[in-house]
């Protein structure tokens, strides 16, 4: 689809020096060709300063009688999993609003694999916290605790969401199948969640709801999630637009690559 | 739709019967897992009767994936693909059908995977009718996610790896629910959950990919 | 500090940042060679993705 159109440009911009090119290039989009955009340095910069606020802020927790110093992991293990879920919705809207065939477009598709696969890296980084949590708290690295062995299942789930996505294949072929897969995991995460709780029905609860806001350390306590949960939204955000921006730059090299050895081809051929 | 589903999958049956890759393949494999499950637990202690439906549950899981890449590798040869999508058959009904032969042949898997656990592992069959609609329900889930995540891995290279991982944790609810079932029909372990509950779960299972593969095989049919 | 606090922190913190690091690097690499790359109508590229 969008070779020919990039066929054609090149048809007629091939005999024009590079330079001339690169110019027309940073004329047409001069915002989208820098590597940071105003967004994404507000952004990153509220990332940072809201992930260090949270480690200076966790770190500071006064131990617990029950934890010790482990309920500082508050601050991380929390804003890690919320994370991962606004990934996996992130990816399951972005591929509805793709297989929506009047919000159809590339971008969608670039967004859903982006947002699974930093997902995908949320959803691995909740497992190590919570099994880093889990060792001196229960004594052993994992238990079979319903909400660690969803996570578990959903990493092998987008796992395999990115693998697909790596199969060659037309780029429309590749959204359209994406998609459909990206949807059916996110069909699949209720099934999986009364599975595993059914199965196991052993957990401590919801981390939230055993505290007490009015205790002075409850509060603090609350406060170091609260920060955590805003700190991993923001740095996924950030990560998200710098990852569409990468797959969008690799769509165009290699559209780019593709007109360039046409062009090639027909030189080759003009001389003869 | 329901008479090109019984037409394609007369024909694949059809294909099974005479290319006897399910009965000389499938089958005998499904029975080397049950020996191998014997050799890796302790055989005395009673520890393979209790972990029986389990175990039979997780051979079916894998004989199911090469019933489901056996189905798929019948489109793949000489251009049969191209045929069936240009065969004027609804595509929903392509799926009905493909699923609906993986069915048949599980469900002959099932009876023989159940003889087996009883001859090997010492099982008291009873409950034969919660094992059933168990084994009915499973089932349909089973060929239903197979078939679909079975085409979307379909004309990929890497394809036999990619399908396992795309299928085996999304069958996992089915595992679990499966064999809880199992369990409770066959009296064997201590319940908190209503064995109805597990049913429903498996029938919800079946009735979301039956629905899905209705909806989306045409459109990923279409695609190559 | 406490080991499996620090190890939680650090964990996180360093595979946050090495992946970060490797999206922009990338981005980077990919922004070196993009310019070279024909110049196209900035409303096309949205017209011609639509399937």
């Amino acid at each position: 689809m969008t070779t020919e159109t990039s066929t054609t440009d090149m048809a007629t911009t091939a005999p024009v020096p590079a330079g001339t090119a690169t110019a027309g290039a940073d004329v047409s989009e001069p915002v989208e060709r820098s590597t940071s955009g105003p967004l994404a340095l507000s952004l990153g910069l509220a990332a940072v300063l809201a992930l260090g606020a949270t480690v200076a802020l966790g770190l500071t927790l006064p131990a617990t009688v029950e934890q010790g110093a482990y309920s500082r992991l508050i601050a991380i293990h929390p804003g890690v999993a919320w994370a991962s879920y606004i990934a996996v919705a992130v990816t399951a809207l972005a591929s509805a609003l793709w297989l929506w065939p009047r919000t159809r477009s590339a971008r969608w598709d670039r967004t859903a694999g982006a947002s699974a696969e930093i997902g995908v890296v949320f959803t691995a980084l909740t497992l190590a916290t919570g099994s880093i949590w889990g060792r001196p708290t229960w004594g052993v690295w994992w238990v079979w605790d319903a909400r660690l062995t969803l996570s578990a299942l959903m990493l092998a789930l987008y796992l395999g969401y990115l693998a697909l996505r790596r199969v060659p294949a037309s780029p429309d072929a590749r959204a359209r199948r994406s998609a459909v897969t990206a949807l059916l995991a996110v069909a699949v995460v209720p099934l999986n969640h009364f599975a595993v709780t059914w199965w196991r029905t052993l957990h401590q609860g919801r981390s939230l709801a055993q505290l007490d806001p009015g205790n002075d350390v409850d509060g603090a306590f609350i406060a170091a999630m609260l920060l955590g949960l805003l700190a991993m939204t923001l740095v996924y955000a950030w990560l998200l637009v710098h990852r569409v921006r990468v797959a969008r730059l690799e769509d165009e090299a290699e559209d780019a690559m593709l007109a360039l050895a046409i062009a090639e081809r027909r030189r080759e051929a003009a001389p003869a | 739709m329901w008479r090109d589903a019984l037409l394609v999958a007369g024909k694949d049956l059809r294909i099974e019967a005479r290319s006897r890759v399910a009965t000389n393949q499938v089958a005998p494999f499904a029975v080397l897992v049950l020996v191998l499950f014997a050799f890796a637990l302790d055989p005395d202690r009673g520890l393979l009767t209790r972990a029986a439906a389990g175990l039979f549950w997780v051979a079916v899981l894998f004989s199911a994936l090469l019933a489901v890449q056996r189905a798929q590798t019948v489109e793949s040869g000489e251009g049969t693909g191209d045929a069936l999508r240009l065969s004027g058959l609804d595509p929903a009904g392509i799926f009905l059908g493909k699923a609906g032969a993986v069915v048949v042949q599980l469900f002959a898997l099932e009876l023989l995977l159940g003889a087996g656990v009883v001859v090997l592992y010492g099982v008291d069959p009873a409950g034969y009718a919660a094992l059933g609609a168990t084994a009915v329900a499973a089932t349909l889930g089973l060929a239903a996610a197979g078939t679909l995540y079975g085409a979307l891995a379909t004309g990929s290279r890497g394809r036999e790896t990619l399908l396992p991982l795309l299928l085996l944790p999304a069958v996992a609810p089915v595992l679990i629910a499966a064999t809880r079932a199992s369990e409770a029909a066959l009296g064997i372990g201590g319940l908190d959950v209503a064995p109805g509950d597990w049913l429903a779960l498996l029938g919800v299972f079946a009735v979301v990919y039956v629905a899905f593969g209705v909806v989306a095989f045409g459109p990923l049919m279409e695609e190559e | 500090m406490d080991p499996y606090v620090a190890a939680g922190y650090g964990v996180t913190l360093v595979t946050l940042g090495s992946y970060a690091l490797r999206v922009v690097r990338r981005e980077r690499e990919l922004s070196r060679v993009a310019p070279e790359a024909p110049a196209r109508p900035v409303g096309g590229e949205e017209r011609s993705e639509r399937a």
